[in-house]
Order: C-alpha cells, then sequence, then structure tokens
C-alpha cells in the first residue's frame, strides 16, 4: 500500500514535467500544423545549460531559465522564420515534411551535443535536488518538488497566454481556422512565430524540470520523444487541458504499473493502451 | 513492352555481376560494406510498395525485420535449422504480423499512421524481449555459416543477392501492375479512389502485408550476419527512420527513387564516417536532410523527372 502511495505520489509529480514538455509539441502541431520531432532534442539542450549554470557557476539550475526562455524563444521564432515558413509555402503534406525536416535538425543538434558535451550521463546535483522530506509514509525528493512546482507555474503560464492575452487568442484563432483567422486581420506570421517561440521555450524550461528528475544524456531525447507522442496522442493535439491529463496519465501509468509488473513490460502495457487510444479516437483524424 | 523488358534486362544483368563481385577479390570490409548496401536498398525498396506507391509512411518498418530476424535465429539455436531453408519462413511470419498489425493500423492517415507503425514496432520489441524460453534478454548466439569467416561472408553477401533481386522484381510488378496503379489512386486521393471502384482497404493491406514479408525475408538474413542477436539492435529505431529517409532522398515514387536514395545515403554516410568521424558526419547528414526536404521535396529522381519533363517542353515549344 506504501509502495503504491509512492507510486502514484511520484508519478503525479513526473507527470506534471511530461506535460510540461509535451504541451509545446501539442500547441504547434495543433497550431501550425507542424510536428516537431526536434522539440526534445531542444529539451535535452536546456537539461544541459542548466546542469552547467550548477556544476560550474555554482547557482540555483532555475537561474539558467534567464538565458534559456528568451534564448530558446528566439531559436524557436528564426527557425519559424526560415525553415518552417518555407517548407509551409512549398509543401502540400505539412505534417510529414516537418517531421522529416525536424528529425534532421534532431539529428545534427544531437550530434552536436554529443560532440561539445561528450556522451557522459549527467546528474543534476544541488544542495536540496539530493535532500529527500518525509510526508507520512512516502517520500518526495526536492528536485521532484521543484521540478513539479516549475511545470505548474510554467503551464499556468501558457494556459493564461493563450486564453486570456490577445496575441494567444490569435493563436487558438488560428488553430481553429487559419482562413478564416487571416481575414479577421490576424498577422498569421506573427502567430505561428509566437506559436514556435513559446512552443520552444516550454520545451527548454521542461529540460530543466526534467534534469531535476531524471539523469541524462544527449541521445536520451528519443525516449522523451516518444513520452511526448503519448501524452500528446492520449490528451488531443493542440488541446491544453488534454495535456496535463495525459501527462499525468503517462506519468502514473509508468510508475503505478511498475509496482506489478516488470519494466519492460510497464512499455508494453503503454504502447497497448496507446494504440488502442490511436484506433478508437481514429475519426477525429 | 520492349522498354520494360530492357529495364528486366538491365535488372537481372547488374544482380549477376553484383553476384561476382566477391569472387573477384574484393576484400572483407567492401564485402561486408556492400552487403550492407544491398540490405538497406531491398528493405527501402520494399518499405516503398506501402510507403512510397501507397504513400502510407511507415515509421516502424524495423519491426518486421525484428520479427524475421528472430525467426531465423530462434529456428536455427533451437532446432539447427539454417537460416539459407528458413529465411522464406521469416518472411510469411513477418507478414503474418503485418496482417495482424496492419489491420486496425491502416485506418488511420497521414502522421498518426506514421506514429502508431512507430509504436506498434516497439511493442513487438517489447513482447519480443518477454518471450519465454528464447532468452532475448541476454542475446541469441548464431553459429556462422561456415568456419570459415571469407566463406561465411560469402555465403551471406549470395544470399542477399538473391533477396535483393527478388524484392525489385516484386516492386517492379507491382508497379506495372493493376493493384500498383491502384496504390498510387490511394496515394493521389483515397476516397476518390474508393469512389472510383478501388477497394481500399484490401489494398492496402495486401502491400503492408508484402512489404512487410519483404522487411521480414530481410531480417532473416541480417540476424544470420549479426551472429549474436539482441533486441536492441534488431528492433533499432534507426533501421525504422533510415529506411524512410533514404526513400526520401531517392524519390518514393518508383523502386529506382529508392535504389538511389539507398546507395547515396549509405555511400555518403560511409564516406564521410571515416573521413571526419562519427558526429561531424552525423551533423551533415542531419543537415543534407533538412536540405533535401525544402528543395526536392519530391527525391532526387523525382527532381531528375521534372527536370526532363521540363526539357521535353522547350524543346517542343
Amino acid at each position: 500500500m506504501v509502495e503504491l502511495m509512492q507510486a502514484i505520489l511520484s508519478g503525479f509529480l513526473i507527470g506534471l514535467a511530461y506535460a510540461l514538455l509535451s504541451v509545446g509539441f501539442s500547441l504547434n502541431w495543433g497550431a501550425v500544423g507542424g510536428i516537431n520531432v526536434s522539440h526534445s532534442a531542444w529539451a535535452v539542450f536546456g537539461a544541459y545549460i542548466a546542469y552547467f549554470v550548477t556544476s560550474q557557476l555554482n547557482l540555483n539550475p532555475l537561474l539558467s531559465l534567464v538565458i534559456i526562455i528568451p534564448l530558446f524563444f528566439l531559436i524557436g521564432v528564426v527557425l519559424n522564420k526560415t525553415l518552417f515558413m518555407f517548407l509551409a509555402k512549398r509543401s502540400k503534406n505539412i505534417g510529414f515534411s516537418s517531421m522529416v525536416l525536424t528529425f534532421g535538425l534532431a539529428v545534427a543538434l544531437e550530434n552536436i551535443m554529443m560532440w561539445v558535451f561528450t556522451a557522459d550521463p549527467r546528474v543534476l546535483k544541488s544542495d536540496f535536488s539530493l535532500t529527500s522530506y518525509n510526508l507520512g509514509s512516502v517520500y518526495i525528493s526536492g528536485g521532484q518538488i521543484l521540478a513539479a512546482l516549475l511545470s505548474i507555474f510554467s503551464l499556468g503560464l501558457i494556459f493564461y497566454f493563450l486564453y486570456h492575452t490577445y496575441t494567444g487568442k490569435a493563436v487558438r484563432a488560428y488553430e481553429q481556422e487559419q482562413a478564416g483567422a487571416a481575414l479577421t486581420g490576424i498577422n498569421t506570421g506573427k502567430v505561428t512565430s509566437v506559436t514556435t517561440g513559446i512552443s520552444l521555450a516550454s520545451a527548454g524550461v521542461a529540460g530543466v524540470a526534467l534534469s531535476l528528475l531524471f539523469p541524462f544524456e544527449p541521445t536520451i531525447h528519443m525516449t522523451w520523444l516518444i513520452n511526448i507522442f503519448l501524452v500528446v496522442l492520449l490528451g488531443g493535439v493542440g488541446n491544453i487541458l488534454g495535456t496535463l491529463i495525459g501527462g499525468l496519465a503517462v506519468g502514473m501509468i509508468i510508475t503505478v504499473s511498475g509496482v506489478w509488473v516488470p519494466y519492460s513490460l510497464v512499455n508494453l502495457v503503454m504502447f497497448v493502451i496507446l494504440i488502442l487510444i490511436l484506433i478508437i479516437r481514429k475519426r477525429e483524424t | 513492352m520492349i522498354k520494360s523488358n530492357r529495364v528486366l534486362i538491365v535488372v537481372i544483368l547488374a544482380t549477376l555481376l553484383l553476384a561476382a563481385l566477391p569472387f573477384v577479390g574484393l576484400n572483407l570490409y567492401l564485402v561486408s560494406f556492400l552487403f550492407l548496401l544491398m540490405m538497406n536498398i531491398s528493405l527501402t525498396v520494399g518499405w516503398n510498395i506501402i510507403g512510397g506507391y501507397a504513400g502510407y509512411v511507415s515509421f516502424g518498418h524495423v519491426a518486421f525485420v525484428g520479427v524475421g530476424g528472430y525467426t531465423t535465429a530462434v529456428l536455427l539455436a533451437k532446432f539447427n535449422l539454417s537460416p539459407i531453408i528458413t529465411t522464406p519462413l521469416a518472411g510469411i511470419v513477418a507478414a503474418l504480423v503485418a496482417l495482424v498489425v496492419g489491420y486496425p493500423a491502416l485506418r488511420l492517415r497521414g502522421p498518426y499512421f506514421s506514429l502508431i507503425t512507430l509504436v506498434i514496432s516497439l511493442a513487438i520489441a517489447a513482447v519480443v524481449l518477454n518471450i519465454p524460453g528464447i532468452n532475448a534478454a541476454s542475446g541469441i548466439f548464431l553459429s556462422a555459416p561456415s568456419g570459415d569467416i571469407h566463406s561465411s561472408r560469402l555465403i551471406l553477401f549470395e544470399m542477399m543477392v538473391v533477396v535483393l533481386l527478388f524484392t525489385i522484381l516484386c516492386a517492379y510488378f507491382i508497379e506495372k501492375s493493376k493493384f500498383g496503379i491502384g496504390l498510387k489512386a490511394i496515394r493521389e486521393d483515397e476516397v476518390v479512389a474508393a469512389t472510383q471502384g478501388v477497394n481500399t482497404t484490401n489494398l492496402k493491406l495486401l502491400a503492408f502485408v508484402i512489404s512487410g514479408g519483404l522487411a521480414g525475408i530481410v531480417g532473416g538474413v541480417f540476424s544470420w550476419y549479426k551472429g549474436l542477436v539482441f533486441v536492441d539492435a534488431m528492433f533499432s529505431v534507426n533501421i525504422s527512420v533510415m529506411i524512410v529517409l533514404m526513400a526520401l532522398l531517392g524519390g518514393t515514387h518508383s523502386w529506382i527513387g529508392a535504389v538511389v536514395g539507398s546507395v547515396l545515403v549509405m555511400v555518403i554516410n560511409e564516406f564521410l564516417t571515416l573521413s571526419i568521424g562519427s558526429n561531424l558526419s552525423q551533423i551533415i547528414f542531419g543537415i543534407l536532410l533538412v536540405v533535401t526536404i525544402l528543395f526536392i521535396p519530391n527525391g532526387i529522381v523525382g527532381w531528375i523527372e521534372a527536370q526532363m519533363h521540363k526539357f521535353k517542353k522547350k524543346a517542343k515549344g
């Protein structure tokens, strides 16, 4: 029973980080139509920045956000203005071609990180992330608390942006009807740039959150990407609230089923659930 | 008809030439490289039947390579049946798996189909890892075709030549047949194809099963080449992704594009890896992919065809 409680709690906390990791991917797919498979590779880059800020400068990992958020937003805008918009003009099938294009980006980024940072697995070590707190019979680490708070705060910010600001509402309008949004005077070029910018910035923040939870290395972005797929397909593409629920579900499925079955079967459980959901919800496609 | 016969003759002559190559004194490195090259061409040409002709881009084709590979591996390790005999069986088992997973998966379209095939390949890998009695986790050891490494490589090489020829002939005849035309109609517009009397469900499924079966045959030879079979290597997502890239670079509308793409990718990759190291070559490779999808989205063969078409138009007036 204690074990189950512990699994549910850590699943919940990890799930929040997965939701943050997936929200930008989902938003980008839903609003712009681009499937950015390099999303998780950027998150790994964010994790490295947090790692070096902590280990080299002896600062709090959260301070890395001061660099990460503007930098990643800018990278997103630049990528959109150069590659994505160019691709959107030329391609008939934006979903597929954006997958291929960003896969190329992911491969390049992964190998640049491999080259610069080496393939050594890194663990972010700071005072609070290694202390654990005792809540009755279950334990919770400082890193988990920080990652969860960071995720909730960022998700809330994205939610506020989308539902309570003009630009955010424009993003949602563009998601629903691209031509209609353009006709009402929404600057579609700006909307797509803001969307990719926010999407990448959220990937960077999620990288920081995940660096507080797990060890990482350049190639781990593939594993993270599969988690993103699971979350987004569970929650529905472009659906922010769905992403949150999907993230929590994935986090808890991983930890809770881990109580009863071996790890290799945990993945199988999740894949089977995903396959069933995809098939049942096929009308949406 | 004369023209298509000519293509066939060229294919068969080229295969004979390829089969004779190891006898004229190629070293072990080149024989191995050509083996992997032929393997990738076979996989890409086979993948193209569903991914190119029908436009259903599968990101999980490695599942069939793995299933085929484990079929021959288990039959060799447990029952001592030579893969020379059991490789066709590997293809049949992979085709059956393709039938079972293809039926639900092919109801999805576009990126959703790509994603579900990716997840299915991961799921099948997880299933294989947990099959009791085959020790998949600790690896299956396969005795080499022969005691001598040169003759071992030679046997595997000639097997792959046969597989390659078989795959290309399959793709060639499908492309020319009514079946192939039906698949292309599905690619262009599935709803219109269905209203024109094309049985889209059956056609897609058949293409997927053939494509999966061909990948299974390749996997059957590949696991013997590997010698020590691990789930991670036989079900590596990289293989799936490489297949898609090769097909895309060459052009997916004909088997020739698949051949051109695989040869280019393999040669460039090998050259770059040897000259500037693995990381840098992968970086260049990633950028090459970005450039390809931006500037020649129909692949090299598609681009050449478009240029020739323009040229002919100009010549006419």
